[in-house]
């Protein structure tokens, strides 16, 4: 081989393309030494390459590649180690940025990761995104939404030509026998054939159902995972055998896929149940609107709404008697059930962007202040050559050093509180999405992306500030203030902070207001010492007369009022925190446009519920035994229903109502007012709404059944006692669960201080975190100032006035930030209105009280730095100059 | 200015030593420097290009080497300043007394 004809010479291709590698290589060194020999480094690349080949050429760029990245490295250590440096030289500032960063990345991380864990995790179901609610409005009762009765959705899913696919569901319970095991109390869920096919659902055994279940005389069943895994332990041979649900004997076909969950809108959440049926047309044929439809709409909904509109015009034209009255609206599920969470949720991100904000503001503050002092040490550097990117990289550097361990502090900060919030919800709470609430990998990318906003907002404005060309000239004339625009601009940041501040104060102080003011009006009843028992279950074929009804509930409740401890105890369909119902009623004599019958909160009651609950009657009686199955029709009204619909308290015992309900077979008669009892709030944050209370032997339901019971004895010891009531009178009932008002009470509202707690705490960290900021402020001015106050002194001027003077200047300089800040306040308590339902007094008190705080905390910040300028001695201020 | 103590910035790397020992013998462009080093090492150090700049750089920023005054971007010369050879003789020193150890123990034979 001839040595010398493999050796490119420089014009080459070869040497022209290892060169071009070279430059390749040669990014990995820092831009500084790439300006500086990058050309000398070309030249000897030629030189040994041309001389000694590809081996040298591949030396080369290896040797490019390390050095380049062990220089850049190096420069980073360099970078680091001024930056340890400066901490060790002002630890309290390090402290101060340090801490503020760690607590508002802390809170917002938590906070934001809650409202991520609620409003971006998607619901647990098969592409939730295009899943649309189809909601049936029935115009005659002030457009009230309901479900779909059975008949109108079937034609819609014939005739619809937008919705896809389109199912219906309607929620049923059942109790499970046999097995050799206790009775159950079992949720299920009545479907449509194409229930499963709308979740894209495929069965971990046998079948789901489908288009052949949807019939009468079917008695096919699928279970899902966990009543399988539990009840019947895993039996991997179960598809084929019989259950005894509901008194039916049906057979096993399937298994729903494991965590399965479907949209449940009566709930308004996504939902499981325990077993699958087929939809019985003759069930839900002319049985009132209680079906669940959702679709998978091809097209928008503006679109399906045209449709909806064309199918239900359609409708009334064939039935014009039950229809006409009938249209059809649609709402994308995760509006549905994210929704009404969402404004709440916004409120609090707000809060926590406006908390991000003010400590940004404050880092740079700090920041931009301390570089003032260090005027004279960039200076130096600046004049001994080092270049304007060098200097910014070096601060950049510092400012991520700072911020990146308050950063860490942060998230673990963030990590704390999701789990105490986690740890208060628990899995007490109704809802499945809140359960399990966790730091996520969402949270770490949202509190990394506030770490790097908050790094670049704090870091390029004390860097810029400072990188200024003129910095030179500004030494030379003795101007301490490097930062030219630097007063200016942390003149803005105070006040944006101190806007921000009060904005969220005031917030915190509106919603939390609101809620007290609720809050600590009565409920109307007692909630102290009341267990209440949830009965369900019973056979309803075996109850389905109001006399056998009404036997088993008198027997029971005998029993348990029997029970020593027991003071009262009643049944009721609904009780206050679990659940509400609505009915429609005229009232005899009364004329209404069509359309505009009233409807008002139903109960359905027996003797002694309204003593367990300490509801007071006000006029005439209590529902009474003697009010049976047979006997005349009555019903006893709230005192807000007397005063709307019947004339007042006293004029209203005697009037007569219908009601829109009727049950089993007691039929639909017009019920004389009996009685009337003091109003009571069915939630914690609702106001009283007039309500109805028919007693139970006349309006039977045997479902889902409440006997709240007013006693010394713990919920336990209550359910203890009633359960060996209700196995007396009928063994084959399911033993029932109680819960105490008190808890009912505590979990009624959590939600709601759950967002004022948060808000609260957002508003402390912002009031500090601008109190600290300006304290930045105001003892940076003193310090400039101490020349000035020692000759102010020197003249004769008192402590007192300094301190005055002092306090002054701070107040000027927060005023334009107080004044935003109530603006922001005023437009906080309109949103909280508009969107929250927040019935907010924007009252004085609450306006003077956070400007109270807001003054206090500019007050504490200020009178520090004021106090050090009045002691200023005027011989040290002046020996100085 | 404070007096140099050299004994600070000892041992030198071997590439650092070699680079102030190629300008020991005058003024001499980066290529040259490597080529230089090479040629005494008969091969055993080669100096990269990111080797070689780095280090010129930094005893440039030391004092202990200095630019010599030319107009070529690309083909820069550098010379030893007297502080650079103090701190090459003090390193030649220190080898010097690791080898009379060397050969008081018999690793190395004996001179003469």
């Amino acid at each position: 081989m001839n040595a010398v004809s493999s050796l490119p010479s420089d014009s080459s291709f070869a040497m022209r393309a290892a060169l071009a590698i070279f430059g390749l290589f040669l990014i990995a060194c820092p831009r500084e030494m790439r300006e500086e020999y990058g050309a000398a480094m070309r030249e000897d690349f030629v030189t040994s390459t041309r001389s000694r080949g590809v081996l040298a050429a591949l030396h080369a760029y290896a040797d490019v590649l390390a050095g380049g990245l062990a220089e850049r490295f190096a420069t980073l250590g360099r970078d680091l180690g001024f930056a340890l440096r400066g901490m060790r030289r002002a630890p309290l500032f390090a402290l101060v940025v340090i801490v503020t960063t760690a607590v508002a990345i802390g809170a917002n991380g938590a906070v934001y990761g809650l409202v991520a864990n609620i409003l971006l995790r998607p619901l647990p179901v098969a592409s939730p995104s295009t899943l649309a609610a189809i909601w049936e409005v029935d115009n005659l009762h002030g457009n009230t939404t309901v479900g779909f009765s059975f008949e109108d959705f079937d034609a819609l899913r014939h005739a619809n030509r937008t919705l896809g696919v389109v199912s219906a569901l309607a929620p049923v319970s059942g109790t499970i026998v046999g097995n050799g095991t206790q009775p159950q109390i079992l949720r299920g869920a009545s479907v449509s054939g194409e229930f499963f096919g709308t979740y894209a659902a495929r069965p971990q055994a046998g079948r789901l159902l489908d288009a052949r279940d949807e019939r009468d005389g079917s008695h096919a069943i699928v279970l899902s995972d966990e009543l399988w895994r539990t009840r019947f332990k895993a039996d991997p041979a179960i598809v084929g055998k019989t259950v005894q649900i509901a008194d039916v004997t049906r057979t096993v076909v399937g298994i729903a896929p494991p965590r399965f969950f479907f949209v449940d809108l009566w709930r308004g959440q996504v939902d499981h149940a325990d077993y699958f049926v087929g939809l019985r047309a003759s069930a839900y044929r002319g049985g009132g609107h209680s079906l669940v439809v959702v679709a998978r709409p091809s097209a928008d909904l503006r679109a399906v709404d045209a449709d909806l509109a064309r199918t239900f015009a359609e409708l009334a034209a064939v039935h014009p008697v039950t229809d006409a009255h009938l249209s059809a609206r649609s709402l994308w599920v995760t509006d549905a059930i994210l929704g009404p969470m969402r404004p709440s949720l916004i409120a609090v991100a707000l809060a926590v962007l406006a908390v991000l904000a003010v400590a940004c503001a404050n880092v740079a503050n700090l920041f931009l202040s301390r570089s003032s002092g260090r005027g004279a040490e960039i200076a130096t550097r600046f004049a001994l050559g080092a270049s304007r990117r060098r200097l910014i990289a070096q601060l950049m550097t510092e400012t991520s050093l700072y911020v990146a361990i308050g950063g860490v502090l942060g998230l673990a900060l963030s990590a704390v509180i999701v789990h105490w919030i986690s740890s208060t919800i628990d899995a007490g709470s109704p809802v499945v999405h809140l359960q399990h609430l966790d730091v996520d990998w969402k949270t770490f990318a949202a509190t990394g992306i506030s770490i790097v906003i908050a790094a670049v907002l704090a870091g390029t404005a004390p860097a810029l500030a400072l990188s200024r060309p003129d910095i030179v000239s500004a030494m030379k004339s003795g101007d301490r203030s490097i930062a030219g625009g630097g007063r200016a601009l942390r003149a803005v940041l105070v006040t944006l902070e101190v806007a921000l501040a009060i904005a969220v104060v005031a917030t915190a102080a509106i919603a939390s207001r609101s809620y007290y003011e609720l809050a600590k009006k009565p409920l109307g009843f007692e909630t102290r010492d009341v267990s209440v028992v949830f009965m369900g279950g019973a056979s309803s074929h075996k109850y389905a007369t109001a006399a056998r009804v009404d036997g088993l509930l008198r027997a029971i409740c005998e029993r348990v009022t029997a029970t020593p401890g027991v003071e009262a105890a009643g049944w009721a369909m609904t009780a206050p925190f679990l659940g509400q119902s609505e009915s429609s009623f005229q009232v005899e004599g009364a004329h209404y446009a069509t359309g505009s019958a009233p409807e008002a909160d139903v109960d359905v009651i027996s003797t002694g519920y309204f003593g367990a609950l300490r509801i007071p009657v006000l006029a005439g009686r209590d529902v009474a035994t003697s009010d049976g199955p047979h006997a005349a029709q009555v019903v006893v009204v709230s005192r807000s229903f007397a005063e709307r619909y019947l004339g007042g308290v006293e004029a209203a015992i005697g009037k007569r109502i219908t009601m829109g309900w009727s049950a089993l077979d007691v039929p639909s008669a017009p019920r004389t007012v009996v009685g009337v009892v003091g109003d009571i709030r069915p939630h914690v944050i609702q106001a009283p709404s007039p309500t109805m209370y028919a007693p139970l032997a006349q309006l039977p339901t045997i479902g889902w059944l409440k006997l709240a019971v007013r006693s010394r004895l713990s919920t336990e010891q209550v359910a203890a006692a009633a359960r060996s009531a209700i196995a007396s009178v009928d063994a084959t009932i399911p033993p029932a669960t109680a819960t105490s008002l008190e808890h009912e009470r505590y979990y009624d509202a959590l939600d709601r201080q759950m967002t004022d707690i948060m808000l609260a705490a957002l508003a402390a960290v912002a009031l500090a975190l601008a109190t600290g900021g300006i304290y930045a402020v105001v003892s940076y001015g003193v310090a400039r100032r101490t020349r000035e106050i020692g000759v102010r002194v020197a003249f004769g001027a008192t402590p007192r006035s300094v301190i005055a003077m002092v306090l002054r200047d701070a107040l000027r300089l927060a005023a334009v930030g107080i004044a935003l800040g109530l603006a922001f306040a005023a437009a906080a308590a309109w949103a909280l209105k508009a969107f929250l339902d927040v019935d907010a007094p924007v009252d004085g008190i609450t306006a003077l009280t956070v400007l109270a705080i807001v003054a206090a905390a500019i007050g504490f910040a200020s009178y520090l730095p004021a106090r050090r300028a009045a002691r200023v001695e005027p011989v040290v201020a002046l020996r100085y100059e | 200015m404070r007096r140099l103590d050299v004994s600070e910035n000892l041992p030198l790397s071997s590439s650092g030593f070699h680079i102030l020992l190629a300008l020991a013998h005058g003024e001499l462009h980066g290529y040259a420097i490597a080529k230089d080093v090479e040629d005494a090492t008969e091969g055993s150090i080669v100096l990269g290009p990111a080797t070689l700049y780095r280090t010129i750089k930094q005893f440039l920023a030391d004092g202990w080497i200095a630019e010599v005054d030319g107009d070529d971007e690309r083909r820069r010369v550098y010379k030893l300043t007297p502080r650079g050879r103090r701190i090459a003789q003090a390193e030649a020193q220190r080898l010097e007394s690791v080898v009379r150890m060397a050969r008081e123990r018999r690793l190395l034979p004996a001179l003469g």
